[in-house]
């Protein structure tokens, strides 16, 4: 284990290092995530202003603020570039400066999203959740319950662990197909909506709702979330982090049957 | 087999597999659905031996499959049949296991960290390759010294000229001290400065600690200076394989002068040359060739046979030069010769 962190802390590092050379191009992307989280408050304002009852599905208008601030910050927390790096490394052709070193791929691209992961964390979530947390308290009296952020953590290192595969799987889509961004992009817009990101997803008719549960990416934001607010009854918390820790494996395995197809598929590009 | 061998290349070959594409949209549409697949034999047949430390000059013209090789020898490709074997290893079975032993320098593809300062880089390959603190000193003085490093060890990476990543790069490929070292055109884009240096590295690391190395290059000199033996590769298949000395006996005295030409007829120029074997001395058809195009005269021959003095009076005094140029035979013309 020591060992192992030894070899591949290094990648976490140098991804962070890294970090520091494009942190304006960073900030306005954060700038413009924050930018639609402001709309989306804004929307949600006139849906329940304009509402006969003060509360919709099961949340308040103040409930569904935190929702937002939440489901915002979690997609941002575990945030992370390995499908974009995958591509570019297959792309430039510079998968073979990485394959020419002893390390694993799948590690190393690992280490890669940890620090991504703590880039994320120490610039944005904890800022924001803290920012978030004193407004809260200041005008609503609210104080975190210390179970519920627990079981948050637990959570969304489940939620972290599934995004790392689902990126690494379309990153390795870059060896069956040369141009990738448009599929890349396309599961951004499809990550959206059915993690729960945008609306709760209990806002979904029931059926769509019995179906989205159990998909890899209700486990990516929505679970954490709910859990965050204390939404869950007992029974729901323990079905949803169950339905994470089985995709963690399912695509645990997934990617390992992948990466066997895509090493004997590579033709390294540019010579 | 009484020696063992460092690296065995038993019939190898890799076919690649592209799909046609069709043109235009009504043909990108049908090659969705149907597709042309075209097979390229990047490597036919190859079988090699290299013993431990020996330095190998693996030559060809672009295409002939000289990186595709090496990839298979790094574990990064896969061939199709036949196989490949580097110390105890079969790269592609074991990449990890041969990865530790072998360093890799791509000429065109740096293996650094683009964004970290040279100095962070090293230390992330020690850590990488497991390097032992007191080993990871003396290498790091070592380099110092032959490559200087300390010139630029604060720089990104991104910030470095060519030739200083150049450096920078084969010091990192040495770090763990391989066994085997794979240079894919390491002298490639440098001025003659850079070049002297990096072949003094490369030699003295050969020497300092047996380390075999195999390189790939268009330059003559980096073969004639380095090269115990070359093996020389065209599109895909084994052409030679032997000492630099039948190579240097048979093309080693082979020049080419290349003259800038001011004409306004170039019939009359053609005329005009071919009067150039038969007037000047030594000139046989065999050993003096040239090709006029697009107002450059190339003119190739024998060093021992033919005066260089001859063929630069018949052309001075015949045509209006602008400049020339007199250059060694290039690796190119050579592999054409066989």
């Amino acid at each position: 284990m020591k060992k192992l962190l030894r070899t591949y802390l290094p990648f976490t590092k140098a991804v962070m290092q890294g970090f520091m050379a494009y942190r304006m191009n960073f900030y306005v992307y954060i700038l413009g995530e924050l930018f639609q989280t402001v709309v989306l408050i804004y929307i949600w304002f006139a849906i329940f202003s304009s509402a006969t009852s003060e509360v919709i599905q099961g949340f308040t208008f103040k409930q569904m603020v935190g929702y937002v601030v939440m489901s915002t910050l979690t997609s941002m927390l575990i945030g992370n570039e390995v499908h974009w790096d995958i591509s570019q490394d297959v792309k430039s052709g510079r998968i073979a400066t990485n394959l020419i070193k002893p390390v694993n791929y799948q590690l190393l691209k690992f280490f890669n999203c940890i620090g991504n992961i703590g880039i994320n964390l120490t610039f944005l979530f904890l800022p924001l959740w803290g920012g978030y947390t004193i407004f809260d308290f200041i005008s609503n009296g609210v104080i975190p319950n210390i179970t519920n952020g627990l079981l948050y953590l637990v959570s969304v290192s489940l939620s972290a662990l599934i995004l790392f595969y689902i990126n690494y799987l379309f990153g390795l889509a870059a060896f069956f197909i040369e141009y990738v961004f448009g599929f890349i992009f396309a599961k951004e817009a499809i990550l959206k909506l059915l993690s729960g990101q945008l609306i709760p997803l209990t806002f979904f008719p029931k059926g769509l709702f019995n179906v989205f549960k159990f998909l890899p990416f209700a486990g990516l934001v929505y679970t954490p979330t709910m859990i965050y607010l204390g939404k869950f009854s007992e029974e729901d918390l323990l079905f949803n982090l169950g339905v994470q820790a089985v995709w963690v494996l399912l695509l645990m395995a997934l990617t390992q049957l992948v990466w066997r197809k895509a090493i004997k598929r590579l033709t390294i590009l540019g010579g | 087999m009484n020696e063992k061998n460092m690296i065995e290349v038993h019939n190898l070959t890799k076919t690649f597999t592209a799909y046609k594409k069709g043109k235009g949209l009504a043909g990108t549409l049908k090659s969705l659905f149907k597709r042309e697949a075209i097979h390229i034999e990047a490597v036919k047949d190859i079988s090699f031996d290299i013993k431990p430390g020996e330095i190998i000059g693996y030559i060809g013209a672009n295409g002939a499959g000289k990186s595709t090789t090496i990839k298979m020898m790094t574990g990064i490709l896969n061939p199709t049949s036949g196989y490949v074997k580097v110390g105890d290893y079969i790269p592609y079975e074991k990449r990890q296991e041969n990865a530790k032993h072998i360093g890799v320098v791509f000429g065109q593809k740096t293996q650094l960290w683009w964004d970290l300062p040279v100095g962070e880089t090293f230390a992330i390959l020690k850590e990488i390759y497991q390097v032992p603190d007191d080993f990871y000193a003396s290498q790091m003085a070592y380099f110092d010294e032959i490559f200087e490093l300390s010139e630029f060890m604060g720089q990104t990476v991104r910030t470095l000229s060519l030739g200083q990543r150049m450096r920078a790069d084969l010091a990192a490929s040495m770090l763990h001290n391989p066994k085997v070292l794979f240079l894919d055109e390491p002298t490639i884009g440098l001025d003659v400065m850079v070049k002297e240096r990096i072949r003094k590295a490369i030699k003295d690391m050969n020497q300092r600690y047996g380390t075999t190395i195999l390189l790939t290059t268009h330059d003559m000199s980096d073969i004639e200076e380095l090269c115990h033996r070359i093996i020389i590769i065209d599109k895909g298949k084994l052409l030679y394989d032997g000492g630099i000395d039948t190579i240097r006996k048979e093309f080693g005295y082979e020049r080419k002068i290349v003259f800038d030409l001011r004409y306004d007829d170039a019939t009359l120029v053609e005329q005009t040359l071919e009067t150039l074997i038969p007037s000047v001395d030594g000139c046989q058809p065999d050993n003096t060739t040239y090709q006029l195009s697009e107002g450059q005269l190339t003119v190739n021959f024998n060093r021992n046979q033919v005066g260089v003095s001859g063929i630069m009076n018949f052309v001075l005094s015949h045509f209006n030069v602008l400049d020339f140029s007199v250059q060694d035979m290039d690796i190119e013309a050579i592999v054409k010769r066989f």
